[in-house]
C-alpha cells in the first residue's frame, strides 16, 4: 500500500502546525523525531539498515510528550508511524515475529480510522502472510480496506458530493 | 442551469404564443408585455447568477487523495483475493475477496464520477 505522501512526512508537518500550541517538551520532541526519521531516511538510502532501525527504535524509545489533545494526537501519529517504519524493516529482515510486536505496539495505541492505522493494519496483515496464517492476515488486509474506503468517502463528501 | 433552461424555454413559449411572427417592432409591444419581459429578464439574471454562485462553492475534489486511496483499496483487494488462491482450503478467505473487489470496482466507480483518474 502507498504510504499517502509519506505518512511520516505528513505526522510530523502536523506536528509542526500544532507544535506551538503544545509544550516546549512537545516541540523539543516533535524536532528530535524529525530528526531521527530524516536520519533514518538517509541511512536506509546508503544501506545502513541497523543505523536506520537505531534511529528509529530511539524515536518510540524517547520520552514522548503526554498531556494535551493535539499534542497526544500528533504523538500518537509520530508514535505509529515510527512503528509501522520498524515493522517494515522487521519484514525486510525475513523477521515477521519482530514486524507483528512493532505492528501491535503501533495498533495498541489507538486512534481513530486514518491512514496511521491502516499502514499498521497493512504490515500486520503483511506478517501474518509472511507466517502462513491467511485468515488473520486477509482479516487485517480488510480492516486497512475498510479505512481506506471510509477516508474516501470523506473526502469525496468534503468535496461537495457523495460517491 | 437546468432552472435556467426551463425559465428561458418557458419565457420562449410565452413569448411566442403572444407574438405568433415578429412581424412588428419592439415598439409596438404593449407596455404591459414589455414589462413582463423585463421582469423575467432580470430573474433569468438572477437565477444564472445563483448556479455560477452554488457552482463556485462545490469544491472539486483533491484528486491526488482520491486517486491514492481507490489505489490502496484495489491493492489490498488483490493481496486478498491473492491469498484466496494461495489458499483455497480456508473458506472464510473466498467471501472477503468478493467483497473487497466490489469495493474496489465502487471506489474506481466513485473516482471516475468525480473526474479523477481513469
Amino acid at each position: 500500500m502507498k504510504r499517502a505522501a509519506s505518512a511520516a512526512l505528513v505526522a510530523l508537518l502536523a506536528l509542526a502546525g500544532c507544535s506551538q500550541r503544545g509544550s516546549a517538551d512537545g516541540s523539543d520532541w516533535l524536532a528530535e523525531a524529525t530528526r531521527r526519521h530524516a536520519l533514518a531516511d538517509e541511512l536506509l538510502d546508503r544501506g545502513d539498515e541497523p543505523g536506520a532501525r537505531a534511529q528509529l527504535v530511539a524515536v518510540v524509545d524517547g520520552r514522548a510528550p503526554r498531556g494535551q489533545l493535539d499534542a497526544d494526537d500528533d504523538r500518537r501519529r509520530v508514535l505509529q508511524d515510527t512503528y509501522y517504519r520498524l515493522a517494515g524493516l522487521d519484514l525486510r529482515g525475513q523477521d515477521a515475529s519482530g514486524a507483528l510486536l512493532h505492528a501491535g505496539r503501533g495498533l495498541t495505541l489507538g486512534g481513530g480510522q486514518d491512514l496511521f492505522v491502516a499502514n499498521l493494519l497493512v504490515v500486520r496483515g503483511a506478517a501474518h502472510e509472511a507466517r502462513g496464517e491467511a485468515p488473520a492476515a486477509a482479516a487485517d488486509f480488510h480492516a486497512a480496506l475498510l479505512i481506506n474506503e471510509q477516508l474516501l468517502a470523506a473526502s469525496l463528501r468534503d468535496a461537495g458530493g457523495a460517491p | 442551469m437546468r432552472l435556467v433552461a426551463v425559465a428561458v424555454l418557458l419565457l420562449g413559449a410565452c413569448a411566442a404564443s403572444m407574438h405568433p411572427a415578429p412581424a412588428t417592432p419592439p415598439s409596438t409591444v404593449p407596455a404591459a408585455v414589455r414589462d413582463d419581459l423585463t421582469r423575467a429578464e432580470q430573474e433569468l439574471r438572477r437565477l444564472d447568477a445563483d448556479v455560477d454562485a452554488l457552482a463556485a462553492q462545490a469544491a472539486p475534489p483533491d484528486c491526488q487523495r482520491v486517486t491514492l486511496l481507490r489505489d490502496n483499496i484495489c491493492a489490498l483487494a488483490d493481496r486478498i483475493c491473492r491469498l484466496t488462491e494461495e489458499y483455497p482450503q480456508e473458506t472464510t478467505l473466498r467471501p472477503r475477496c468478493t467483497d473487497a473487489k466490489q469495493r474496489c470496482a465502487r471506489a474506481a466507480a466513485a473516482a471516475k464520477q468525480r473526474g479523477c483518474g481513469a
